[in-house]
Protein backbone atom coordinates (compact mmCIF):
# COMPACT_ATOMS: atom_id res chain seq x y z
CA UNK A 1 0.00 0.00 0.00
CA UNK A 2 1.37 3.90 -0.99
CA UNK A 3 1.20 4.34 3.26
CA UNK A 4 3.93 6.17 4.62
CA UNK A 5 3.88 4.44 8.06
CA UNK A 6 5.31 1.48 9.20
CA UNK A 7 3.13 -1.75 8.71
CA UNK A 8 5.31 -3.48 10.90
CA UNK A 9 3.98 -6.02 13.98
CA UNK A 10 5.43 -5.66 17.05
CA UNK A 11 4.74 -5.75 20.71
CA UNK A 12 1.43 -4.26 22.14
CA UNK A 13 2.46 -1.02 23.63
CA UNK A 14 -0.36 -1.02 26.00
CA UNK A 15 0.00 -4.61 27.33
CA UNK A 16 1.46 -4.33 31.08
CA UNK A 17 3.49 -7.30 32.93
CA UNK A 18 2.50 -8.12 36.25
CA UNK A 19 4.82 -7.50 39.05
CA UNK A 20 4.47 -7.89 42.95
CA UNK A 21 4.95 -5.99 45.60
CA UNK A 22 7.98 -6.64 47.44
CA UNK A 23 7.85 -4.27 49.66
CA UNK A 24 4.88 -1.71 51.32
CA UNK A 25 5.73 1.29 53.26
CA UNK A 26 2.60 3.54 54.25
CA UNK A 27 5.05 6.59 54.15
CA UNK A 28 3.04 9.36 55.42
CA UNK A 29 -0.83 9.41 55.90
CA UNK A 30 -1.77 9.17 52.22
CA UNK A 31 1.51 7.74 50.55
CA UNK A 32 2.47 4.56 50.46
CA UNK A 33 6.31 3.47 49.41
CA UNK A 34 6.10 0.30 46.89
CA UNK A 35 8.56 -1.88 45.60
CA UNK A 36 7.64 -3.76 42.63
CA UNK A 37 9.57 -6.85 40.99
CA UNK A 38 8.41 -8.06 37.58
CA UNK A 39 6.95 -11.62 37.86
CA UNK A 40 8.34 -12.26 34.06
CA UNK A 41 11.74 -12.41 35.73
CA UNK A 42 12.79 -9.81 33.13
CA UNK A 43 14.07 -6.85 35.60
CA UNK A 44 12.54 -3.15 34.47
CA UNK A 45 15.65 -1.51 32.85
CA UNK A 46 15.26 2.18 32.71
CA UNK A 47 16.71 5.48 33.41
CA UNK A 48 16.43 8.07 36.43
CA UNK A 49 13.81 10.18 35.51
CA UNK A 50 11.61 7.70 33.40
CA UNK A 51 8.19 6.66 34.23
CA UNK A 52 6.12 4.36 34.26
CA UNK A 53 1.86 3.11 33.93
CA UNK A 54 0.78 1.36 37.44
CA UNK A 55 -2.17 -0.54 36.59
CA UNK A 56 -5.01 -2.35 38.55
CA UNK A 57 -7.30 -3.84 36.07
CA UNK A 58 -10.91 -3.03 37.01
CA UNK A 59 -9.79 0.27 38.76
CA UNK A 60 -7.42 1.56 35.80
CA UNK A 61 -4.08 3.00 34.99
CA UNK A 62 -1.78 5.83 36.60
CA UNK A 63 1.73 7.68 35.32
CA UNK A 64 4.17 7.16 38.03
CA UNK A 65 7.91 8.75 38.33
CA UNK A 66 10.12 5.44 39.21
CA UNK A 67 11.59 6.87 42.58
CA UNK A 68 14.66 4.53 42.72
CA UNK A 69 17.63 4.59 40.63
CA UNK A 70 18.39 1.46 38.47
CA UNK A 71 21.94 0.91 40.14
CA UNK A 72 20.18 -0.69 42.83
CA UNK A 73 18.28 -3.87 43.64
CA UNK A 74 16.59 -5.74 40.51
CA UNK A 75 13.48 -3.94 41.70
CA UNK A 76 11.85 -0.42 41.34
CA UNK A 77 10.36 1.65 43.95
CA UNK A 78 7.47 3.62 43.62
CA UNK A 79 5.63 6.38 45.70
CA UNK A 80 1.90 6.40 44.93
CA UNK A 81 -0.48 9.30 46.73
CA UNK A 82 -4.00 8.40 47.08
CA UNK A 83 -6.18 11.27 45.25
CA UNK A 84 -8.36 9.23 43.38
CA UNK A 85 -9.72 5.60 42.18
CA UNK A 86 -6.40 4.19 41.10
CA UNK A 87 -4.44 5.52 43.57
CA UNK A 88 -6.72 4.86 45.99
CA UNK A 89 -7.11 1.08 45.21
CA UNK A 90 -3.04 1.13 44.77
CA UNK A 91 -2.39 2.12 48.33
CA UNK A 92 -4.71 -0.20 49.85
CA UNK A 93 -2.44 -3.11 48.60
CA UNK A 94 0.26 -4.84 50.52
CA UNK A 95 3.80 -6.88 50.01
CA UNK A 96 2.59 -10.25 48.03
CA UNK A 97 -0.10 -7.98 46.27
CA UNK A 98 0.57 -7.88 42.68
CA UNK A 99 -0.10 -5.00 40.13
CA UNK A 100 0.76 -4.78 36.82
CA UNK A 101 3.13 -1.95 34.95
CA UNK A 102 3.85 -0.70 31.67
CA UNK A 103 7.29 0.85 31.08
CA UNK A 104 9.70 2.08 31.32
CA UNK A 105 8.29 5.29 29.39
CA UNK A 106 9.53 8.77 28.58
CA UNK A 107 12.68 10.52 28.85
CA UNK A 108 14.32 10.97 32.45
CA UNK A 109 17.55 12.95 32.67
CA UNK A 110 20.22 13.14 30.19
CA UNK A 111 23.15 11.70 32.25
CA UNK A 112 25.83 12.94 29.96
CA UNK A 113 24.90 16.98 30.55
CA UNK A 114 25.28 15.80 34.53
CA UNK A 115 28.34 14.01 34.60
CA UNK A 116 31.49 15.75 35.28
CA UNK A 117 29.75 18.22 36.85
CA UNK A 118 28.22 20.07 39.59
CA UNK A 119 24.95 19.12 40.52
CA UNK A 120 21.72 20.63 42.17
CA UNK A 121 18.62 19.05 42.83
CA UNK A 122 15.73 21.19 43.75
CA UNK A 123 12.92 18.81 44.87
CA UNK A 124 9.34 20.15 46.56
CA UNK A 125 6.75 18.10 47.82
CA UNK A 126 6.02 14.56 45.71
CA UNK A 127 8.82 15.94 43.44
CA UNK A 128 11.20 14.25 45.75
CA UNK A 129 10.28 10.47 44.31
CA UNK A 130 11.35 11.14 40.67
CA UNK A 131 14.10 13.18 41.96
CA UNK A 132 15.23 10.24 44.37
CA UNK A 133 16.06 7.99 41.00
CA UNK A 134 18.68 10.40 40.32
CA UNK A 135 19.66 11.50 43.67
CA UNK A 136 20.31 7.50 44.50
CA UNK A 137 22.20 7.42 41.00
CA UNK A 138 24.71 9.99 41.93
CA UNK A 139 25.19 8.88 45.58
CA UNK A 140 25.95 5.83 43.52
CA UNK A 141 28.18 6.18 41.28
CA UNK A 142 29.61 9.36 43.40
CA UNK A 143 32.74 9.45 41.67
CA UNK A 144 31.09 10.63 38.20
CA UNK A 145 29.81 13.84 39.63
CA UNK A 146 31.57 16.57 41.18
CA UNK A 147 29.85 18.76 43.94
CA UNK A 148 26.11 17.47 45.03
CA UNK A 149 23.93 19.71 46.31
CA UNK A 150 20.45 18.73 47.31
CA UNK A 151 17.17 20.90 48.57
CA UNK A 152 14.16 19.63 50.04
CA UNK A 153 10.87 21.49 50.47
CA UNK A 154 7.79 20.09 52.49
CA UNK A 155 4.77 21.57 53.70
CA UNK A 156 5.19 20.17 57.36
CA UNK A 157 7.18 17.91 58.71
CA UNK A 158 5.15 14.64 59.07
CA UNK A 159 4.64 14.85 54.94
CA UNK A 160 8.73 14.26 54.43
CA UNK A 161 8.67 11.20 52.60
CA UNK A 162 12.06 8.68 52.54
CA UNK A 163 12.55 8.73 56.66
CA UNK A 164 15.72 6.26 56.26
CA UNK A 165 17.00 8.39 53.52
CA UNK A 166 16.69 11.90 55.03
CA UNK A 167 18.77 10.38 58.19
CA UNK A 168 21.93 9.44 55.62
CA UNK A 169 21.44 12.57 53.67
CA UNK A 170 21.64 14.60 56.59
CA UNK A 171 24.48 13.30 57.73
CA UNK A 172 26.06 12.17 54.82
CA UNK A 173 29.24 13.48 53.63
CA UNK A 174 28.77 12.40 49.41
CA UNK A 175 25.90 15.30 49.39
CA UNK A 176 24.95 18.35 50.64
CA UNK A 177 21.99 17.86 52.10
CA UNK A 178 19.18 20.78 53.16
CA UNK A 179 15.75 20.71 53.95
CA UNK A 180 13.04 22.87 54.67
CA UNK A 181 9.07 23.23 55.42
CA UNK A 182 6.56 25.29 54.95
CA UNK A 183 5.25 25.27 58.70
CA UNK A 184 7.36 23.46 61.39
CA UNK A 185 5.87 21.74 64.19
CA UNK A 186 7.17 21.33 68.04
CA UNK A 187 9.53 18.76 67.33
CA UNK A 188 11.22 20.44 63.94
CA UNK A 189 14.07 22.48 64.42
CA UNK A 190 15.34 22.89 60.81
CA UNK A 191 14.52 25.60 58.61
CA UNK A 192 10.86 26.93 58.08
CA UNK A 193 10.46 28.76 54.82
CA UNK A 194 9.51 28.54 51.46
CA UNK A 195 12.52 26.14 49.30
CA UNK A 196 13.99 29.56 47.82
CA UNK A 197 14.41 30.32 51.89
CA UNK A 198 17.48 27.33 51.14
CA UNK A 199 19.51 29.27 48.40
CA UNK A 200 21.33 31.93 50.83
CA UNK A 201 22.71 28.62 52.88
CA UNK A 202 24.97 27.61 49.44
CA UNK A 203 27.47 28.91 47.19
CA UNK A 204 26.49 27.62 44.04
CA UNK A 205 28.85 28.36 40.75
CA UNK A 206 27.24 29.45 37.88
CA UNK A 207 28.28 26.32 35.57
CA UNK A 208 26.06 24.21 38.16
CA UNK A 209 23.55 21.83 36.87
CA UNK A 210 20.50 21.96 38.25
CA UNK A 211 17.12 19.65 38.42
CA UNK A 212 13.83 20.96 39.40
CA UNK A 213 10.60 19.02 40.52
CA UNK A 214 7.81 20.12 42.60
CA UNK A 215 4.04 21.57 42.31
CA UNK A 216 3.05 23.82 39.34
CA UNK A 217 4.31 27.00 41.65
CA UNK A 218 7.56 26.22 42.33
CA UNK A 219 9.31 26.31 38.89
CA UNK A 220 9.07 30.35 38.66
CA UNK A 221 10.77 31.16 42.17
CA UNK A 222 13.26 28.40 41.86
CA UNK A 223 14.47 29.78 38.27
CA UNK A 224 14.51 32.85 39.63
CA UNK A 225 17.13 31.92 41.86
CA UNK A 226 19.00 29.67 39.64
CA UNK A 227 18.91 33.02 37.08
CA UNK A 228 20.46 35.44 40.02
CA UNK A 229 23.34 32.60 40.26
CA UNK A 230 23.70 32.68 36.60
CA UNK A 231 22.96 28.93 35.66
CA UNK A 232 22.24 29.01 32.28
CA UNK A 233 18.36 27.73 31.32
CA UNK A 234 20.34 25.00 29.23
CA UNK A 235 21.61 23.59 31.61
CA UNK A 236 18.22 23.64 33.86
CA UNK A 237 16.12 20.83 33.91
CA UNK A 238 12.78 20.29 34.49
CA UNK A 239 11.00 16.75 35.39
CA UNK A 240 6.87 17.92 34.55
CA UNK A 241 4.00 16.43 35.83
CA UNK A 242 0.46 15.99 33.52
CA UNK A 243 -2.01 13.49 33.00
CA UNK A 244 -0.21 10.86 31.17
CA UNK A 245 -2.89 8.69 30.56
CA UNK A 246 -1.48 6.42 28.28
CA UNK A 247 2.70 7.13 28.20
CA UNK A 248 3.04 6.52 24.58
CA UNK A 249 2.34 10.21 22.99
CA UNK A 250 -0.76 9.05 21.78
CA UNK A 251 -3.90 10.24 23.87
CA UNK A 252 -3.32 13.24 23.65
CA UNK A 253 -3.84 14.44 27.82
CA UNK A 254 -0.73 15.25 28.77
CA UNK A 255 0.13 17.89 26.19
CA UNK A 256 1.61 21.27 26.87
CA UNK A 257 1.67 22.91 23.34
CA UNK A 258 2.81 21.05 20.90
CA UNK A 259 5.33 18.35 23.01
CA UNK A 260 3.53 15.70 24.98
CA UNK A 261 5.08 15.40 28.65
CA UNK A 262 4.89 11.22 28.57
CA UNK A 263 7.66 10.78 25.31
CA UNK A 264 9.06 14.48 24.94
CA UNK A 265 9.53 14.59 28.53
CA UNK A 266 8.46 14.22 31.59
CA UNK A 267 12.77 15.69 31.44
CA UNK A 268 12.74 18.61 29.68
CA UNK A 269 15.63 21.38 29.74
CA UNK A 270 14.23 24.58 30.90
CA UNK A 271 15.74 26.22 27.92
CA UNK A 272 12.93 23.80 25.72
CA UNK A 273 9.94 24.05 27.29
CA UNK A 274 10.26 28.06 28.89
CA UNK A 275 8.64 29.59 25.44
CA UNK A 276 5.69 26.92 26.03
CA UNK A 277 2.87 29.10 27.04
CA UNK A 278 1.03 26.15 28.71
CA UNK A 279 4.55 24.65 30.88
CA UNK A 280 4.39 26.69 33.66
CA UNK B 1 -3.52 -10.09 16.65
CA UNK B 2 -6.87 -11.15 14.28
CA UNK B 3 -9.11 -8.78 12.54
CA UNK B 4 -12.44 -9.12 10.56
CA UNK B 5 -11.96 -7.98 7.48
CA UNK B 6 -13.83 -4.68 6.41
CA UNK B 7 -14.73 -2.45 3.70
CA UNK B 8 -15.37 0.92 4.05
CA UNK B 9 -17.16 2.51 0.75
CA UNK B 10 -17.56 6.51 -0.02
CA UNK B 11 -15.17 7.84 1.64
CA UNK B 12 -14.49 11.51 0.49
CA UNK B 13 -10.86 12.36 -0.50
CA UNK B 14 -10.67 14.49 2.57
CA UNK B 15 -11.08 12.16 5.00
CA UNK B 16 -8.85 9.56 3.50
CA UNK B 17 -6.62 12.77 3.84
CA UNK B 18 -7.85 12.36 7.77
CA UNK B 19 -7.18 9.21 8.06
CA UNK B 20 -3.36 9.17 6.38
CA UNK B 21 -2.80 11.59 9.65
CA UNK B 22 -4.00 9.04 12.26
CA UNK B 23 -1.84 6.20 10.02
CA UNK B 24 0.83 8.05 10.42
CA UNK B 25 0.25 9.20 14.41
CA UNK B 26 -0.72 5.75 15.24
CA UNK B 27 2.42 3.98 13.82
CA UNK B 28 5.07 6.63 14.43
CA UNK B 29 7.31 6.68 17.22
CA UNK B 30 5.19 4.14 19.55
CA UNK B 31 3.51 1.54 17.02
CA UNK B 32 -0.19 0.78 18.02
CA UNK B 33 -0.88 -2.44 17.00
CA UNK B 34 -4.62 -2.09 17.90
CA UNK B 35 -5.36 0.77 15.28
CA UNK B 36 -3.03 -0.77 12.80
CA UNK B 37 -4.69 -3.93 12.63
CA UNK B 38 -7.96 -2.36 12.13
CA UNK B 39 -6.19 -0.04 9.34
CA UNK B 40 -4.33 -3.46 7.69
CA UNK B 41 -8.06 -5.39 7.27
CA UNK B 42 -9.99 -2.09 6.21
CA UNK B 43 -10.26 -1.89 2.91
CA UNK B 44 -10.75 1.85 1.40
CA UNK B 45 -13.16 2.76 -1.33
CA UNK B 46 -13.22 6.68 -1.93
CA UNK B 47 -15.55 7.97 -3.95
CA UNK B 48 -16.46 11.07 -6.01
CA UNK B 49 -18.16 13.79 -3.58
CA UNK B 50 -22.05 13.62 -4.87
CA UNK B 51 -23.45 16.61 -1.84
CA UNK B 52 -21.68 18.83 -0.44
CA UNK B 53 -21.84 19.89 3.03
CA UNK B 54 -23.39 23.34 3.73
CA UNK B 55 -19.97 24.40 5.67
CA UNK B 56 -17.32 22.28 3.96
CA UNK B 57 -13.94 24.27 2.52
CA UNK B 58 -11.82 21.20 1.75
CA UNK B 59 -10.83 22.45 -1.24
CA UNK B 60 -9.01 25.47 0.46
CA UNK B 61 -7.12 23.45 3.36
CA UNK B 62 -4.52 21.72 3.10
CA UNK B 63 -4.56 21.47 -1.08
CA UNK B 64 -1.13 20.03 -1.69
CA UNK B 65 -1.80 17.46 0.32
CA UNK B 66 -2.65 13.89 -1.75
CA UNK B 67 -4.92 11.49 -0.43
CA UNK B 68 -2.61 8.20 0.22
CA UNK B 69 -4.70 5.78 2.10
CA UNK B 70 -7.03 4.33 0.10
CA UNK B 71 -7.67 1.49 -2.42
CA UNK B 72 -9.56 2.56 -5.22
CA UNK B 73 -11.70 5.63 -6.04
CA UNK B 74 -15.06 5.42 -7.24
CA UNK B 75 -16.29 8.32 -9.35
CA UNK B 76 -20.05 9.12 -10.20
CA UNK B 77 -20.27 9.79 -13.73
CA UNK B 78 -23.54 10.06 -16.32
CA UNK B 79 -25.29 6.79 -16.39
CA UNK B 80 -22.22 4.88 -13.80
CA UNK B 81 -19.32 4.81 -11.95
CA UNK B 82 -15.73 4.68 -12.84
CA UNK B 83 -13.51 2.56 -10.71
CA UNK B 84 -9.97 3.55 -10.38
CA UNK B 85 -7.99 1.07 -8.18
CA UNK B 86 -5.24 2.54 -6.07
CA UNK B 87 -3.75 -1.03 -4.60
CA UNK B 88 -3.53 -5.03 -4.88
CA UNK B 89 -6.75 -4.60 -2.69
CA UNK B 90 -8.12 -2.35 -5.02
CA UNK B 91 -7.29 -4.05 -8.10
CA UNK B 92 -9.52 -7.13 -6.32
CA UNK B 93 -12.56 -5.73 -6.15
CA UNK B 94 -12.65 -5.87 -10.00
CA UNK B 95 -13.43 -9.44 -9.28
CA UNK B 96 -16.24 -8.89 -7.83
CA UNK B 97 -18.22 -6.94 -10.25
CA UNK B 98 -19.18 -6.73 -13.96
CA UNK B 99 -17.01 -4.18 -14.87
CA UNK B 100 -15.95 -2.97 -18.50
CA UNK B 101 -12.53 -0.85 -18.71
CA UNK B 102 -13.31 2.52 -18.54
CA UNK B 103 -13.07 4.74 -22.14
CA UNK B 104 -10.78 7.88 -22.74
CA UNK B 105 -13.87 9.86 -22.42
CA UNK B 106 -15.20 8.54 -19.25
CA UNK B 107 -12.11 8.81 -17.26
CA UNK B 108 -12.21 12.03 -18.33
CA UNK B 109 -15.64 13.05 -17.01
CA UNK B 110 -14.39 11.32 -13.85
CA UNK B 111 -11.47 14.06 -13.39
CA UNK B 112 -13.85 16.50 -14.39
CA UNK B 113 -16.66 15.49 -11.84
CA UNK B 114 -13.53 15.57 -9.06
CA UNK B 115 -12.30 18.70 -9.93
CA UNK B 116 -15.69 20.38 -10.13
CA UNK B 117 -16.36 19.28 -6.06
CA UNK B 118 -13.92 21.56 -5.44
CA UNK B 119 -15.52 24.40 -6.76
CA UNK B 120 -18.64 23.68 -4.73
CA UNK B 121 -17.32 24.27 -1.44
CA UNK B 122 -19.32 27.05 0.31
CA UNK B 123 -16.69 28.43 2.66
CA UNK B 124 -13.03 28.99 1.92
CA UNK B 125 -9.84 29.71 4.10
CA UNK B 126 -8.09 32.86 2.34
CA UNK B 127 -4.84 32.34 3.32
CA UNK B 128 -1.78 30.17 2.53
CA UNK B 129 -1.37 27.17 5.14
CA UNK B 130 2.25 28.31 6.31
CA UNK B 131 0.66 31.72 6.85
CA UNK B 132 -1.99 30.83 9.07
CA UNK B 133 0.32 28.67 10.66
CA UNK B 134 2.41 31.45 11.98
CA UNK B 135 -0.36 34.11 12.66
CA UNK B 136 -2.34 31.51 14.49
CA UNK B 137 0.04 30.54 16.68
CA UNK B 138 1.48 34.33 17.17
CA UNK B 139 -2.16 34.65 18.36
CA UNK B 140 -1.73 32.32 21.18
CA UNK B 141 -1.12 35.46 23.88
CA UNK B 142 -4.74 37.17 22.80
CA UNK B 143 -6.65 36.00 25.69
CA UNK B 144 -9.07 38.45 24.94
CA UNK B 145 -9.53 36.77 21.39
CA UNK B 146 -9.58 33.14 22.71
CA UNK B 147 -12.35 34.08 25.34
CA UNK B 148 -14.57 35.92 22.85
CA UNK B 149 -14.34 33.15 20.38
CA UNK B 150 -14.89 30.80 23.22
CA UNK B 151 -17.28 32.65 25.02
CA UNK B 152 -20.69 30.54 23.97
CA UNK B 153 -18.70 27.15 24.10
CA UNK B 154 -20.57 24.38 26.07
CA UNK B 155 -17.25 22.65 26.45
CA UNK B 156 -19.36 19.78 24.82
CA UNK B 157 -16.63 18.54 23.15
CA UNK B 158 -19.00 17.68 19.39
CA UNK B 159 -16.48 19.48 17.67
CA UNK B 160 -13.69 16.79 18.58
CA UNK B 161 -16.14 13.79 17.88
CA UNK B 162 -17.28 14.83 14.75
CA UNK B 163 -13.88 15.53 13.70
CA UNK B 164 -11.88 12.90 11.60
CA UNK B 165 -8.48 13.79 12.44
CA UNK B 166 -9.25 14.17 16.26
CA UNK B 167 -7.47 11.06 17.70
CA UNK B 168 -7.49 11.52 21.67
CA UNK B 169 -8.53 9.19 24.02
CA UNK B 170 -9.25 7.68 27.09
CA UNK B 171 -8.80 4.29 28.95
CA UNK B 172 -11.84 3.09 31.02
CA UNK B 173 -11.63 -0.40 33.33
CA UNK B 174 -14.98 -2.03 33.71
CA UNK B 175 -16.19 -5.01 35.65
CA UNK B 176 -18.47 -7.47 34.42
CA UNK B 177 -21.04 -8.47 36.86
CA UNK B 178 -19.62 -10.93 37.87
CA UNK B 179 -16.49 -8.88 39.55
CA UNK B 180 -13.88 -11.36 39.03
CA UNK B 181 -13.59 -10.33 35.13
CA UNK B 182 -13.85 -7.20 32.94
CA UNK B 183 -12.47 -4.98 30.07
CA UNK B 184 -9.76 -2.52 29.78
CA UNK B 185 -11.37 -0.36 26.34
CA UNK B 186 -9.81 2.50 24.06
CA UNK B 187 -13.03 5.00 24.69
CA UNK B 188 -12.82 8.52 22.28
CA UNK B 189 -12.17 11.68 24.29
CA UNK B 190 -12.03 15.52 23.53
CA UNK B 191 -9.87 18.44 24.50
CA UNK B 192 -12.58 20.90 24.60
CA UNK B 193 -14.35 18.79 27.63
CA UNK B 194 -13.73 20.28 30.86
CA UNK B 195 -11.49 17.18 32.43
CA UNK B 196 -9.40 16.91 29.85
CA UNK B 197 -5.99 17.49 31.31
CA UNK B 198 -7.42 17.62 34.79
CA UNK B 199 -5.08 15.89 37.54
CA UNK B 200 -6.27 15.07 41.14
CA UNK B 201 -4.46 16.13 43.34
CA UNK B 202 -5.88 14.71 46.94
CA UNK B 203 -8.69 15.69 49.21
CA UNK B 204 -11.04 16.98 46.62
CA UNK B 205 -8.09 19.36 45.22
CA UNK B 206 -7.59 19.62 41.60
CA UNK B 207 -4.97 21.00 38.88
CA UNK B 208 -6.67 21.75 35.52
CA UNK B 209 -3.83 22.38 33.04
CA UNK B 210 -6.89 23.89 30.80
CA UNK B 211 -9.20 25.13 33.15
CA UNK B 212 -10.42 27.82 31.31
CA UNK B 213 -12.85 27.09 27.96
CA UNK B 214 -10.96 29.68 26.10
CA UNK B 215 -7.78 27.55 26.48
CA UNK B 216 -9.41 24.49 25.50
CA UNK B 217 -10.70 26.10 22.17
CA UNK B 218 -7.07 27.30 21.50
CA UNK B 219 -5.75 24.39 22.15
CA UNK B 220 -8.02 22.68 19.25
CA UNK B 221 -7.13 25.52 16.97
CA UNK B 222 -3.57 25.35 17.32
CA UNK B 223 -3.48 21.76 16.92
CA UNK B 224 -5.51 21.86 13.75
CA UNK B 225 -3.90 25.13 12.19
CA UNK B 226 -0.39 24.91 13.86
CA UNK B 227 1.01 21.68 16.17
CA UNK B 228 0.99 19.04 13.85
CA UNK B 229 1.73 20.90 10.15
CA UNK B 230 5.34 19.97 10.09
CA UNK B 231 4.90 16.32 11.46
CA UNK B 232 1.83 15.94 8.74
CA UNK B 233 3.23 18.06 5.93
CA UNK B 234 0.25 20.25 5.66
CA UNK B 235 -2.42 21.16 8.29
CA UNK B 236 -4.93 18.61 10.66
CA UNK B 237 -7.81 19.82 9.32
CA UNK B 238 -9.18 18.57 5.81
CA UNK B 239 -12.04 20.87 5.71
CA UNK B 240 -14.52 18.78 5.76
CA UNK B 241 -17.04 20.83 8.05
CA UNK B 242 -18.66 18.83 10.38
CA UNK B 243 -17.58 20.73 13.63
CA UNK B 244 -18.62 23.38 11.84
CA UNK B 245 -22.05 22.48 11.37
CA UNK B 246 -21.96 19.80 14.43
CA UNK B 247 -21.32 22.64 17.24
CA UNK B 248 -24.24 23.77 19.11
CA UNK B 249 -23.54 27.37 19.79
CA UNK B 250 -21.99 27.34 16.01
CA UNK B 251 -18.52 28.53 17.02
CA UNK B 252 -15.97 26.01 16.28
CA UNK B 253 -16.03 26.61 12.18
CA UNK B 254 -12.39 26.63 11.59
CA UNK B 255 -12.85 29.23 8.50
CA UNK B 256 -14.63 31.71 10.75
CA UNK B 257 -12.05 31.64 13.52
CA UNK B 258 -8.89 31.64 11.21
CA UNK B 259 -10.01 34.26 8.67
CA UNK B 260 -10.83 36.61 11.66
CA UNK B 261 -7.44 35.67 13.20
CA UNK B 262 -5.72 36.76 9.66
CA UNK B 263 -8.25 39.60 9.27
CA UNK B 264 -6.78 41.02 13.00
Amino acid sequence: MNHQCRWTEVENIFLPREATIVRSVQATPTEKHLTLKMNDGQPMVYGPGQIVELSLFGYGEIPIGIASSPTREDAFDLVVRSVGRVSGAVCKLEAGDSVYVRGPLGHGFDLTKLRGQDVLIVAGGIGICPTRSLIQYILDRREEFKRFVLFYGSREPCLQLFAGDLACWRGGEEVEYFETVDKGDPTWTGNVGVITTLFPKVDLKPETRAVICGPPIFYRFVVRELDMIGISRENVFVDLERRMKCGVGKCGHCQINDKYVCVDGPVFSFADVQGLEEAF
Amino acid sequence: MDRTKSNTIGVHFYDVKAIDQTDLLFSERNYDVNYMAHRQTTTIVASSIQTVSKRAFFASVGADVEPQGHDAFLTAINGGYVLETRTERGEALLALGAFQPASEVQIVEAAAVNAAALERCPEALEHSTAAIAAKVRAAFKDDELWSTLAADCFSCGTCNTVCPTCYCFDVQDTWNVDQTSGQRTRFWDGCLTEDFAKCSLGEGATENFREQRAARFRHRLMRKATYLNEKLGGPACVGCGRCSAGCTADIADPVRVINRIMAS
